[in-house]
């Protein structure tokens, strides 16, 4: 089958949806009862309903009609039992599975059907147990069910008197009157909109087949405090798709990547002029230079920001998963989620997602105790989990922090030792050597492995993301008080503060996230600096040369410098011939060819218009 | 035959006011209660074309009663009778079967465009 045409946008806004549908669902867990938490996941499932019959994932639909059904009798007023809830979960589980088989193009995948079994399952014993309760007042019903699927034949338009009192119950009867002429398909706004005071009090009833202009246009004006009315015969319009606010605009993220690039571009452009109009002397074009520059830097900053999206698309996912790993562990734990709304770079996020996730899941299966030990240990059974995120400066800062045992340093640096991962002479003076060996792939010290980590994906790899996105990450921990991991990124990944250093004539960059401190090579209280080990700040470094890194001949008559930076398995030394600036830099992505040298981990154009490569740390490491 | 009109709100006052109101215009008041028990016991046993309904009474409030009477017959025709201020619960009345409803304080020409319009 030919791929709907909207299935990307689908996928989108549908995967939202479900964000949705597992945030109010864990707000009902909480607190069983709460009609708005009801209302909102039943709103999001039917608009995901109708869309993925639109989209033709009927099997998708069907699934989520029966589950729309079973939340329907929480909505007329039951509460919703445990295992409903549980059904309802396993469905956004499931229903996401599916769209993500949808946009590889697979068919539905077996749990979507195992999901559809178990919520007919339970549907069919609550109509038992409460029949009246699962059949809703028929006339809602009749509007509920018309909103589903179908091919719209009128728009009706709707203007009501301004003066109308109850504006969103009156919808309801239009909305009604209409609904005995011919199916309600849809109708905009949505009632959270209808709701809101600044509603314009307009809207907008798609109908299906039937009836005649004249009725409909004399059944909507007959329905009290109606100053208009506008009947549209509709020409196959896509109708269940959520209605797009006009106002905002859905674009590709690649566009505003390319945006973003060229306004780069244009402000190293402008960065070559401001050097050479001085030199020229002339006065009119240093006064357009000068706006044009200021303007040039406006509009990179008006880009920076529409590419702006809230943490919250990543961390409401957070309450799900804590709670699925809690529960799979047998622990009791609290999530509390600080900097929803903080505002990062669309790229990002996705970037962040998976490093956090992982920092969660460690925390709840490593960090916090069972609460029967917690008990002895006279805290509370219910651990303590807060993922706080915010600004520090051109960095965002997210901290996952828990009031579980800590990390046993001991248990680590003994471990590490066994494995032969140090040497025993080796000291662990600080937190940063602990992370670091924390760090190191295939350090185990977790007694058994349970079913969620100790399987050799760990702390590395969430380190050497996030190093490779320009970040790093700072560990504090305290035995039986709790650990807490920051990661710290730039807001916008594509530009980057950057050290500027020379080797060999070459300028090169090094993301400054990652530099801890820069000295005179002369400073370092090893008499020869090169390969080997020297002493920074009371501090025992290894040393690289970056000339021997770079395959360059070593050259004895450059003292230099050495730019202390961190990394993975904590600090290190790398010796360059001069470090010359501070520069924001544009990044490049580099094509990696096969064989390559993994040196570089991208390439920029430098304010003077040459070019230079990003040092990759991983490979010194 | 005249349309015979069952009338529910706690107050004598409204009751009065809004039948009033009716027979003035020609309809038929064939009973009043005043808690939504009662509302929904009435129009058992009268079966009226029509019935207005106060929001907030004792013993079962409108809504509630709208919920048991059009479930009793699903073509019941209930008009809202409802306070400035209590948007919330007419949007939930509506949902729950309603036909329509006015805002207190009643001008005779608004009720009876109400009547009017559920009548058909």
């Amino acid at each position: 089958m030919e791929p709907h045409r909207l299935l990307p946008l689908f996928l989108a806004e549908g995967r939202e949806l479900l964000d949705r549908v597992d945030r109010e669902l864990l707000a009902l867990e909480q607190a069983p009862g709460t009609c708005a938490a009801v209302d909102a996941a039943f709103r999001a499932l039917h608009s995901l309903k109708g869309m993925s019959a639109t989209v033709g994932l009927d099997e998708v639909a069907a699934v989520l009609h029966a589950g729309e059904s079973l939340l329907a009798a929480a909505r007329d007023g039951g509460i919703l039992a445990p295992d409903a809830l549980e059904a309802l979960l396993a469905l956004v589980e499931s229903t996401r599975a599916a769209l993500d088989a949808a946009e590889l193009g697979q068919g539905s995948p077996p749990a979507l059907r195992r999901t559809g079994a178990r919520l007919a399952q339970l549907l069919a014993a609550r109509a038992v147990e409460a029949p009246a309760r699962q059949t809703p007042t028929p006339a809602a019903q009749r509007v509920r069910d018309a909103t589903t699927v179908g091919v719209a034949q009128w728009r009706v338009e709707v203007q009501l008197d301004a003066a109308a009192p109850i504006p969103q119950a009156r919808v309801t009867v239009v909305t009604r009157r209409l609904a005995s002429l011919a199916t309600v398909l849809r109708v905009t706004p949505d009632a959270e909109m209808l709701a809101d005071d600044h509603w314009d009090r307009r809207f907008v009833v798609w109908l299906g087949e039937g009836s005649t202009m004249a009725t409909i246009d004399a059944a909507a004006r007959g329905a009290g405090d109606v100053a208009d009315v506008h009947v549209v015969r509709e020409v196959a319009a896509p109708t269940s798709l959520l209605p797009i606010d006009a106002r905002t605009v859905r674009i590709p993220v690649q566009r505003l990547d390319d945006l973003l690039d060229l306004v780069g571009e244009l402000v190293l452009a402008r960065d070559r002029l401001l050097r050479s109009v001085p030199v020229t002397g002339d006065a009119t074009a240093a006064q357009a230079l000068d706006e044009t520059s200021r303007i040039v830097m406006q509009l990179r900053d008006a880009i920076v920001t529409s590419r702006l999206v809230p943490l919250a698309h990543v961390m409401d996912r957070f309450p799900r998963h804590v709670r699925d790993v809690a529960q799979s562990l047998g622990k009791e734990v609290e999530l509390v989620l600080e900097g929803r709304e903080l505002e990062v770079d669309r790229s990002l996020l996705d970037d962040l997602a998976d490093p956090l996730l992982h920092l969660l899941r460690n925390a709840v299966d490593h960090g916090i105790e069972a609460p029967p030990v917690r008990a002895a240990a006279g805290k509370p059974a219910r651990g303590r989990l807060v993922v706080r995120a915010v600004r520090d400066g051109g960095m965002v800062a997210v901290t996952v922090a828990d009031d579980g045992a800590g990390v046993d340093r001991a248990r680590v640096v003994a471990a590490a030792e066994a494995q032969g991962v140090i040497d025993a002479d080796v000291r662990v003076r600080d937190e940063a050597g602990l992370l670091a060996l924390l760090a190191r792939p295939g350090l185990s010290t977790a007694g058994t492995v349970s079913e969620l980590s100790g399987r050799g994906v760990g702390v590395d790899v969430v380190l050497s993301r996030v190093q490779a996105l320009g970040g790093r990450i700072d560990l504090a921990t305290a035995s039986g008080a709790g650990t807490a991991i920051t990661l710290r990124l730039p807001l916008s990944v594509a530009m980057l503060r950057a050290l500027l250093v020379r080797v060999a004539g070459e300028t090169y960059a090094i993301p400054l996230a990652q530099v801890h401190t820069t000295c005179r090579a002369a400073d370092a209280s090893t008499a020869t600096v090169g390969d080997g080990w020297v002493e920074v700040g009371g501090e025992r470094l290894r040393c690289v040369s970056l000339r021997t890194h770079l395959g360059l001949p070593r050259s004895d008559d450059v003292c230099g410098h050495l730019v202390v930076i961190q990394c993975t398995t904590g600090r290190l030394a790398l010796h360059v011939d001069a470090c010359t600036a501070q520069q924001e830099i544009v990044v490049k992505p580099l094509q990696r060819v096969r064989g390559a040298s993994a040196l570089f981990s991208g390439g920029t154009i430098l304010a003077d218009g040459t070019p230079s490569l990003i040092l990759d740390i991983n490979p010194l490491t | 035959m005249r349309t015979r009109v069952l009338v529910c709100d706690d107050a004598l006052f409204m009751r009065t006011l809004v039948g009033d109101i009716l027979v003035q215009a020609g309809y038929d008041v064939c009973g009043q209660a005043e808690t939504g028990a009662q509302a929904v016991a009435q129009y058992k046993a009268l079966k009226p074309d029509l019935v207005t309904m106060d929001i907030v009474m004792p013993d079962m409030g409108g809504i509630d009663a709208v919920r048991a009477i059009t479930e009793f017959d699903p073509a019941a025709k209930v008009v809202m009778c409802s306070a400035m201020g209590q948007q919330a619960l007419v949007n939930e009345a509506m949902q729950a079967g309603a036909s329509d409803f006015v805002v207190k304080p009643f001008q005779p020409n608004r009720v009876i465009e109400a009547v009017q319009r559920v009548m058909g």
